[in-house]
C-alpha cells in the first residue's frame, strides 16, 4: 500500500489535470482522478509486468472522467488562465517584455476558448501537459496517426482564430 | 509561410505550457489510500477485525468473574469434603461455613492453575467474541460532493454499528448483521476551516446504515470542507467511546 502511495503521489498532478482538461471542473477532476487510481489499484495483478504505467493510468483516468462529463450531461468550458508570474528558471524578463508576454499568452487561451472541445483538448494535451503522442493517444482513445492530425488540424483552426481577433481588433 | 507560422504558434503553445494555470492537485496519494484502507476493512469478514474493547470488556468480565466463580468451586469442593467430615453435612449452615473456610484454605494453590485455565479460555473466547462481534469501521459519502452554500446534497453510511444484541462467543460463525444494533444518534456536522455546523442527526436503520438528505450551511465558504457523522459505540448506558465517518466536500461559489 505504501509503495502505491508513492506511485500515486508521483503521477497524481498528470492525472488530475488530464481529468481536469475532459471535465473542465475541478471537482469532478479529483473524483475521476481518485476513482482511476482506485480501479488501477484493484486490477494491478492484470497490469503487463514491464509495461509502461502512465499510459495506462492515464486511459482509466479519461474514461472516469468522460464518464462524469457524460453524466453531468454538459458540455465543457475548459477555461485555462496564463499565471502571472514568469518561471523562475528564465533570465528575468523586462516589465515591458513581460507585459507583452502575458497579453500574448491571455490572447492565445482565449483564442483556444473559442475551439471545439476536441481541438482544445488535443492541444492540452499535447503541449501543456507535454504527454506524448501515445500517451495522448491512449488518452483520447485513438491511434497515434490519429492524434498527429487532429493536432495539426487544431493548431491550424487556432490560427484562424487568432487571426480574426487580430483583424477584429483592427 | 504558412507552415513557419505553423510552426510559430506550436512553439508559442509548447512555451505556454508551464505557464498555463491549472487548479491545485490534490492529495490523491492521501485519499486514494484512505479510501482502499476503507473499503478493504468493509470488504474484510467481520472475522478480521478484532476490536480492543470487545476484548477489554470481556477481560473486565472474566476479573469480576473469576473469584466468583473460584468460590463457588471451592465451596461445592467444601461442601464434599467438609459435608463427609461433618457427618453428611445436613445443616446448610455447617456446609456454607465449611465452604467459605474451604475457599480461605484452597485459594492459593487453586488459584493459579484456574488462573490459567480461565486465561486460556480468555484468549480462546475474545478472539471467538470478536470474529461474532466485530464490524468495520464505518464508512460514509457525500453525494453529489460538492455544493454551494444552500444547496442540497445527500449523504449514505454503513456499518453504523452501536453494539451487539448477541454477541456469540462459542467460536461458530454467525450472521453478523443478524447481531449488531443499529447506531441512535449519528451527530452529523459540517467542518471547514476551524468552523463547525451542526447539520443534524439520524438514526441508523437495522443495517446500520444512514442516509439523509443535508443542505450545505449558508456561512460555507468555496473550497474544502468535510461532513463527518459521529456517534457513541456500545450501549446507550455504557459507550466505549465514539466513533465518526468523514466524507469530502467541496462548496462552490
Amino acid at each position: 500500500m505504501a509503495a502505491y502511495e508513492d506511485l500515486v503521489r508521483g503521477h497524481q498532478a498528470v492525472a488530475f489535470r488530464t481529468a481536469f482538461t475532459i471535465t473542465g471542473e475541478a471537482a469532478e477532476a479529483e473524483d475521476a482522478a481518485q476513482e482511476a487510481f482506485v480501479k488501477v489499484y484493484r486490477t494491478l495483478d492484470r497490469f503487463r509486468s514491464g509495461a509502461p504505467f502512465r499510459p495506462w493510468l492515464l486511459t482509466v483516468v479519461a474514461n472516469e472522467a468522460r464518464n462524469r462529463r457524460r453524466a453531468a450531461g454538459r458540455r465543457v468550458g475548459l477555461t485555462l488562465r496564463a499565471a502571472e508570474h514568469e518561471s523562475q528558471t528564465l533570465a528575468p524578463l523586462s516589465p515591458e517584455t513581460a507585459v507583452v508576454a502575458q497579453e500574448r499568452r491571455t490572447e492565445l487561451l482565449g483564442a483556444m476558448e473559442g475551439l471545439r472541445e476536441e481541438d482544445r483538448e488535443v492541444i492540452s494535451l499535447r503541449y501543456f501537459l507535454e504527454l506524448s503522442e501515445a500517451e495522448a493517444a491512449s488518452v483520447m482513445g485513438c491511434a497515434r496517426g490519429t492524434v498527429k492530425s487532429r493536432l495539426s488540424r487544431a493548431v491550424g483552426r487556432l490560427r484562424e482564430k487568432m487571426m480574426e481577433a487580430q483583424d477584429a481588433a483592427g | 509561410m504558412q507552415p513557419d507560422r505553423g510552426r510559430d504558434l506550436e512553439r508559442e503553445l509548447r512555451e505556454l505550457g508551464p505557464h498555463v494555470e491549472y487548479p491545485p492537485t490534490p492529495d490523491l496519494a492521501g485519499s486514494v489510500r484512505s479510501r482502499l484502507e476503507a473499503e478493504d476493512e468493509a470488504a474484510a469478514p467481520p472475522a478480521r477485525g478484532p476490536r480492543l474493547w470487545w476484548i477489554a470488556a470481556a477481560a473486565i468480565m472474566l476479573l469480576v468473574a473469576l473469584p466468583v466463580f473460584a468460590s463457588v468451586l471451592d465451596a461445592m469442593g467444601s461442601a464434599f469434603s467438609g459435608g463427609a467430615a461433618a457427618g453428611g453435612g445436613a445443616e446448610g449452615g455447617s456446609v456454607a461455613e465449611s465452604g467459605q473456610q474451604g475457599a480461605a484454605d484452597v485459594a492459593e494453590p487453586t488459584q493459579p492453575p484456574l488462573a490459567m485455565e480461565s486465561g486460556a479460555s480468555l484468549s480462546a473466547g475474545s478472539g471467538s467474541s470478536a470474529a461474532a462481534c466485530a464490524s468495520p469501521e464505518p464508512i460514509l459519502e457525500a453525494r453529489p460532493a460538492r455544493g454551494a452554500s444552500g444547496d442540497e446534497f445527500s449523504i449514505r453510511g454503513r456499518y453504523f454499528v452501536a453494539g451487539f444484541s448477541v454477541c456469540d462467543d462459542t467460536g461458530t460463525e454467525s450472521d453478523p448483521s443478524a447481531q449488531t444494533v443499529p447506531a441512535r444518534d449519528v451527530r452529523v456536522e459540517f467542518l471547514q476551516g476551524g468552523r463547525t455546523w451542526e447539520l443534524g442527526s439520524v438514526k441508523a436503520d437495522k443495517g446500520s446504515r444512514i442516509a439523509t438528505q443535508l443542505e450545505v450551511p449558508a456561512g460555507a465558504r468555496p473550497g474544502r470542507a468535510t461532513v463527518r457523522a459521529t456517534y457513541g459505540q456500545g450501549p446507550p448506558e455504557a459507550p466505549y467511546g465514539r466513533t465518526s465517518a468523514e466524507a469530502r466536500f467541496s462548496v462552490l461559489e
